[in-house]
């Protein structure tokens, strides 16, 4: 299998942070604007790690040499992630006591955060624990929006509402790739290789989230 | 060994990633089924209300026309013989010896025939078999015939296409709305003329109202009719309401006021 195939979910990233600009143009709220936003950090995340150790090889160049491993791109950018959907389902989520531990997940997963990479795992490990958590945090989410919609007594159309796509995404996402990110340790211990392959399975899932996230900004919502 | 260790911790995460998924999509299933299930629930609950509400309206509707049909009677039955004995007694040959008193005599007697007149009219006006036996139409240039009796309106009256009956109950709601219409006419509008066109079309029924009064905000008084006690066009809204009637006012201060009433119809034979 070419190795470009493992940045295939890189043309749903791109459409859906392009179609996110409708969040500006046709001012949807804030949590979408700051999707739109985050969207395109990703974007650039996932960029400049893929130039850093492949394509253009951003790692050497004729001022500088740095190692060709990207992890320390993404261990980095695991604290936006996180903290962006949780700040996101805060504005979002209506009830009170999910707002609370919202809050309160927020401190928590700074602090886990800067722990794990400081002391724990480190810049250039992948920071597998971060994702653990940071996996359970949006299923938590996820079914905390969920369950919110069912409450609530102004019904939606589901199929209509961006945010339901948005979460449908996250949900698939993490819920795919949490059995991956727990095992991970022991498969990377046991072969390199097997782990590695795993990989195609994150790109995929990775493809539909964000496929997902372009179908949410595709409906001509008026809020 | 180690193969072994390492194909059971593959096969691990294999099934652990589809079953999870699979809750996953059954989750996002549940939660499109429930709430469309909510959705259908919550539909036929406005239904229901919609429909408790046609009844309860029907029911008052129908509560006023049995009102207007005692009333009708009571003209008829009571307050006419009593009319008729005053003309009696007024022709009698004793009063006719004075001559004293008698051009007060003949413009009692006038005024006596002309109240009899009023009243039948009135009478038949109010009396819903009457309406039915006339026909909407009918009964309506018999209601501005009534209005230019009194002198102070000028009528025309236009008939478009082939003329058919409307099913009886639209009929009788029609007409009362049309008696509404020309009601607050003639209290409010210090109009002079007032024009009725009727437009028979295929499966509908146009009807316009206008006059060339003083003509009103049609916003503001619909905004503060609760407030003036003004139930007369929430009447006519409710009405229209109940048999499916588009109804369309267009007026302004000082420019008349048009009031466009379309009806999809089931056509009756004449």
């Amino acid at each position: 299998m070419s190795k470009y195939f493992y940045y295939i979910y890189i043309i749903p990233l791109f459409l859906s942070a392009v179609l996110s600009l409708k969040a500006f143009r046709l001012n949807w709220p804030g949590p979408y604007r700051l999707l739109s936003l985050f969207l395109f950090l990703t974007l650039f995340v996932e960029l400049t790690a893929i130039f850093w150790k492949d394509i253009i090889y951003l790692h050497k160049t004729q001022w500088w040499e740095f190692s060709r491993n990207n992890m320390w791109l993404y261990n980095i950018y695991f604290l936006p992630q996180y903290l962006f959907y949780l700040v996101f389902y805060k504005a979002i989520i209506p009830l009170k006591k999910v707002k609370v531990v919202i809050s309160v997940l927020i401190i928590v997963y700074v602090i886990f955060w800067l722990i794990n990479i400081r002391y724990i795992q480190g810049l250039l490990v992948p920071n597998n624990y971060t994702l653990i958590f940071g996996s359970l945090i949006i299923l938590f989410l996820v079914i905390g929006y969920f369950y919110s919609l069912l409450v609530r007594n102004k019904l939606i159309v589901l199929h209509k509402e961006p945010l339901v796509w948005i979460s449908c995404g996250a949900l698939f996402y993490n819920l795919g790739c949490l059995p991956y990110f727990i095992w991970f340790n022991k498969l990377v211990t046991s072969s390199q290789d097997r782990a590695y392959a795993f990989l195609i399975v994150v790109v995929l899932l990775n493809t539909v989230m964000y496929s997902l996230y372009t179908i949410a900004f595709l409906w001509k919502k008026i809020f | 060994m180690e193969e072994n260790i390492l194909n059971a911790g593959t096969l691990n995460i294999i099934i652990t990633t589809i079953i999870l998924l699979v809750i996953g999509i059954f989750t996002v299933m549940f939660l499109f089924r429930y709430q469309r299930k909510r959705y259908l629930h919550n539909q036929e609950l406005m239904e229901m209300k919609e429909a408790f509400n046609r009844t309860l309206l029907q029911s008052k509707l129908e509560m006023q026309e049995q009102t207007l049909n005692h009333i009708s009677k009571e003209l008829h039955d009571n307050i006419s013989p009593l009319i008729s004995i005053i003309q009696i007694n007024l022709g009698k040959p004793k009063l006719k010896k004075d001559l004293e008193i008698q051009p007060e005599l003949s413009e009692l007697k006038a005024n006596a025939g002309q109240l009899m007149t009023e009243l039948k009219s009135l009478s038949v006006t109010l009396n819903t078999d009457h309406i039915m036996h006339l026909g909407f139409a009918d009964a309506l240039w018999k209601e501005l015939d009534r209005i230019e009796r009194t002198g102070m309106f000028k009528t025309t009256r236009t008939v478009k296409g082939e003329k058919f009956r409307l099913r009886p109950e639209h009929e009788i709601i029609l007409f009362r709305m049309c008696q509404e219409l020309l009601n607050n006419a003639v209290k409010h509008s210090e109009a002079k003329t007032i024009a009725v066109e009727i437009n028979y079309q295929t499966d509908e029924l146009h009807l316009t109202i206008t006059d060339d009064g003083k003509g009103f905000n049609t916003e503001l008084n619909e905004k503060n009719a609760a407030e003036n006690d003004s139930t007369g066009l929430l009447n006519v809204r409710n009405r229209a309401k109940l048999i499916g009637a588009a109804l369309k006012f267009e007026s302004g201060n000082g420019t008349g006021t048009t009031v466009s009433i379309r009806l999809i119809t089931h056509q009756t034979s004449e």
